[in-house]
């Protein structure tokens, strides 16, 4: 564990209900969270305990929730869209169970496009995908588009999208959930590694507990409450 | 059409910090590029049919068998035209407002798509 005391982001008495007719459901009643720079976090818990909708509260891509939501030391409540698009652009980045490549683009252009959305040079963001993708065994695979990579080699090419702009907390939302033991080891060792090779912090939603002892610490969501091992 | 085509690869850019302002700039560039190709494509058309209405007329008359344009009656023995710039200038005009206008609502539905609500259901 590479964890420094820096705090990258951090949850305070966050709150999120969702009113079905009369019922109201509480889907996060007050976590509590704080992420440190390097470290790696599995959040544990059966579908639909609310994990997603922690990592949507985290990665600034919904409203409606309550409390305190800090990304790099800035305060997100009560910040507008466009500020939280900025933050989202700057220091995250999102992996999801189903790659959500751009299905027209190929491996190499999947990954240049978030850093020129960043206002990268072309020049400078392709060589950054270029090395990222080679550093995770794609190095033959950069002119493929998704449909013709493998589901592994897919979830590659997104690792190496929500790492391309060095984002200093990277969400990932059953990452390996869509892969074959095999290969979701593989892929999530790759992505264990370059998270400490850069640096960054990582929430790592799953229910899988083998994969979940791999990360630097665990933490446990039922009933909306956040619970550390 | 395309925005709809396009809905989960928006949503995609916007979980990537893609503002709504460039996805509206983006889809109202290709809105108006479309526009533009069909009005030059209607321009090119429309000067390739007025060049050969003649010959046009007198397929169909040979196709039909009927008399499209008959001379003892409207005393000319052509059929005539005259293209006056400034009407092609304001038709132009007006087929490229219309362009731009109808890129507004898609540009608009495409900038505000809600990342969340798109992916959920993928």
């Amino acid at each position: 564990m590479n964890s420094s005391n820096e705090i990258i982001a951090s949850l305070i008495d966050v709150r999120r209900s969702f009113q079905q007719g009369d019922v109201t459901i509480e889907v996060l009643r007050g976590v509590n969270l704080n992420v440190h720079a390097g470290e790696l976090i599995a959040l544990l818990g059966p579908s639909g305990t609310g994990k997603s909708t922690l990592l949507q509260a985290l990665g600034l891509l919904e409203g409606g929730f309550s409390g305190s939501i800090k990304i790099d030391g800035e305060e997100t409540h009560g910040l507008g869209p466009d500020a939280h698009t900025i933050i989202r652009r700057e220091k995250l980045g999102f992996v999801y169970q189903f790659h959500h490549l751009l299905p027209d683009f190929n491996a190499l252009e999947n990954v240049t496009l978030p850093q020129m959305i960043a206002g990268v040079d072309q020049h400078a963001a392709t060589q950054r995908a270029s090395e990222l993708l080679t550093a995770l065994g794609l190095g033959a695979r950069l002119e493929h588009r998704p449909s013709q990579l493998s589901g592994g080699e897919q979830q590659r090419v997104a690792v190496a999208r929500a790492l391309a702009n060095k984002p200093r907390l990277v969400l990932a939302d059953e990452p390996t959930g869509n892969l074959d033991e095999h290969t979701a080891d593989v892929v999530l060792g790759e992505f264990m590694a370059m998270i400490r090779n850069q640096g960054s912090a990582a929430v790592v939603a799953t229910h899988n507990e083998r994969l979940a002892k791999k990360m630097d610490r665990i933490v446990r969501l039922h009933d909306g409450v956040l619970t550390c091992d | 059409m395309l925005v709809r085509a396009k809905t989960r690869d928006i949503a995609i850019l916007r979980t990537m910090g893609a503002s709504r302002s460039s996805l509206l700039r983006i889809f109202m560039t290709v809105g108006v590029l479309i526009g533009v190709a069909g009005i030059a494509a209607g321009l090119i058309l429309g000067f390739v049919f007025l060049y050969f209405r003649q010959p046009i007329v007198d397929l169909i008359q040979l196709i039909t068998g009927q008399q499209l344009w008959d001379p003892s009656i409207r005393f000319l023995t052509e059929l005539p035209s005259r293209t006056d710039p400034f009407e092609v200038l304001a038709i132009v005009s007006l087929a490229l407002l219309f362009s731009f206008l109808a890129t507004l609502y898609p540009a608009f539905k495409a900038a505000s798509t809600d990342p969340v609500q798109v992916l959920r259901y993928e």
